[in-house]
């Protein structure tokens, strides 16, 4: 009973002293423009350390959504840089999903496939988004891929990362063409193949997408030019070291050729 | 009940004398003359802590608002002083003087113990009021400096001070 009563004591003269306390203290502050200036640094202080934590908690906690917002926003922003690059029309009455022949869906990464020769990727968005069979798949820097199965709400894609995969791709802006395809070791090395021994190139040198096949657009950053070698003595195999490692990715976007229809008809009339 | 109104009369008077010395007496920068550690100090120990806070605050208000200084200085560097008052006192000199409501005097517990006393609750005061004060413009040295002087010269003041209040000494 004692010892219960002491407690309550001791919290009384503690709460009798913070009273006083705060109220001398709210003196001081008024009274006194040294002590005022000196309250309010340290009471910034305080604030911008708690402040500070909840704020590097909570940011933490939101990274995810963070991370999906400024993947959605890098989507946009590289889709009006293709829309100034295609036309000079007046954005404001552009569709940015559609730029010139594409159109271009968003999507996530929902699972890699990676470690063997043949990898697969699946995407969250379906058919029920649009995405077709035979689309191809990109991201600003690189080729992921090439839709080869949709279901309702997913995609199946065969990765450029599987021994079967093979784009065209140039050299520079205006330079020579030949397969790129993957080189089946590490997850940032291909090798561009045939390329004619009488055709300039340095170590260094960008390879983009030649624009040639129906299924991605040209001029998207691939990689850049290593060592070469010379095969059967009579062209070029180059080391290719690309910008980016599919296995690492997590947002890529599909694209979708608006006339392969009228392409696809055209071939399988011409046999 | 008499013992008591001459010892808060004394009180008053001692106020006063404080409010002298503030006003004006001033002999460095480095030496800050306070006799008001000594007074709480000397509150008698039956007086629960709360009310020793409570005249302790007024006792600083009054000390601030006549004298030219900044109000709310002495209020706020004295009321940790009462706070600190029965830690101190039972720290030094034992629980009985807590327990039994009986005041320290140097005839009791002897010169050693009356002067920690009065250095403890001393330093506890010049440290609070020598920061507020100088708010952040000060070097560190400066307050030391200051801190280390006052102390010297407050502990004579303060040991007067209690010779003075406490009833057991002056019979």
């Amino acid at each position: 009973m004692s010892g219960r009563k002491n407690i309550g004591i001791f919290f009384f003269n503690a709460a009798i002293f913070i009273l006083l306390e705060i109220a001398a203290l709210g003196l001081l502050s008024h009274s006194g423009t040294l002590q005022h200036q000196w309250f309010f640094r340290g009471f910034n202080a305080v604030n911008s350390v708690f402040w500070g934590t909840g704020e590097t908690i909570g940011s933490y906690f939101s990274l995810r959504k963070q991370n999906d917002d400024l993947a959605r926003e890098n989507f946009e922003l590289v889709q009006e840089l293709r829309a100034y690059r295609e036309s000079d029309r007046d954005l404001g009455s552009m569709d940015f999903e559609t730029v010139g022949n594409f159109t271009y869906i968003h999507s996530v990464i929902t699972k890699h496939g990676a470690g063997k020769q043949h990898n697969y990727l699946i995407l969250n968005k379906g058919a029920d988004d649009g995405v077709l069979n035979g689309s191809g798949v990109i991201t600003p820097d690189g080729i992921v891929g090439i839709v080869d199965g949709t279901s309702r709400q997913y995609s199946h894609v065969m990765s450029f990362q599987n021994a079967d995969m093979v784009i065209s791709a140039r050299i520079g802006r205006d330079g020579t063409v030949g397969p790129l395809s993957w080189d089946g070791i590490s997850g940032r090395g291909a090798l561009l193949k045939e390329i004619p021994l009488n055709n300039p190139f340095e170590e260094g040198d960008t390879v983009y997408t030649s624009g040639f096949s129906s299924l991605f657009p040209s001029d998207i950053p691939l990689g850049v030019l290593g060592e070469s070698r010379i095969v059967n003595g009579s062209s070029f195999e180059i080391k290719v070291s690309l910008f980016r490692d599919i296995s690492d990715t997590r947002y890529a976007t599909v694209v979708i050729n608006n006339d392969t229809e009228e392409i696809t008809e055209l071939e399988e009339g011409v046999q | 009940m008499k013992s008591n109104v001459n010892s808060w009369s004394l009180f008053v008077c001692l106020l006063v004398v404080q409010l002298v010395i503030s006003n004006y007496v001033n002999l460095s920068p480095f030496i800050s003359l306070t006799i008001l550690p000594a007074m709480m100090m000397c509150t008698p120990m039956s007086m629960p802590t709360a009310w020793v806070m409570a005249v302790a605050f007024l006792t600083g208000i009054s000390t601030d608002l006549l004298t030219a200084g900044v109000v709310g200085l002495n209020a706020v560097s004295l009321v940790p002083v009462a706070a600190a008052r029965n830690f101190i006192v039972t720290l030094v000199c034992g629980n009985e003087v807590v327990e039994r409501g009986s005041d320290f005097n140097f005839k009791k517990y002897g010169a050693l113990k009356v002067i920690t006393v009065t250095l403890l609750s001393l330093a506890l005061f010049l440290a609070i009021y020598i920061i507020a004060d100088a708010a952040g413009t000060r070097p560190f040295w400066f307050n030391l400096c200051r801190f280390l002087c006052s102390l010297l010269c407050d502990l004579v003041l303060c040991l007067l001070t209690v010779r003075i209040l406490n009833p057991n000494d002056r019979r």
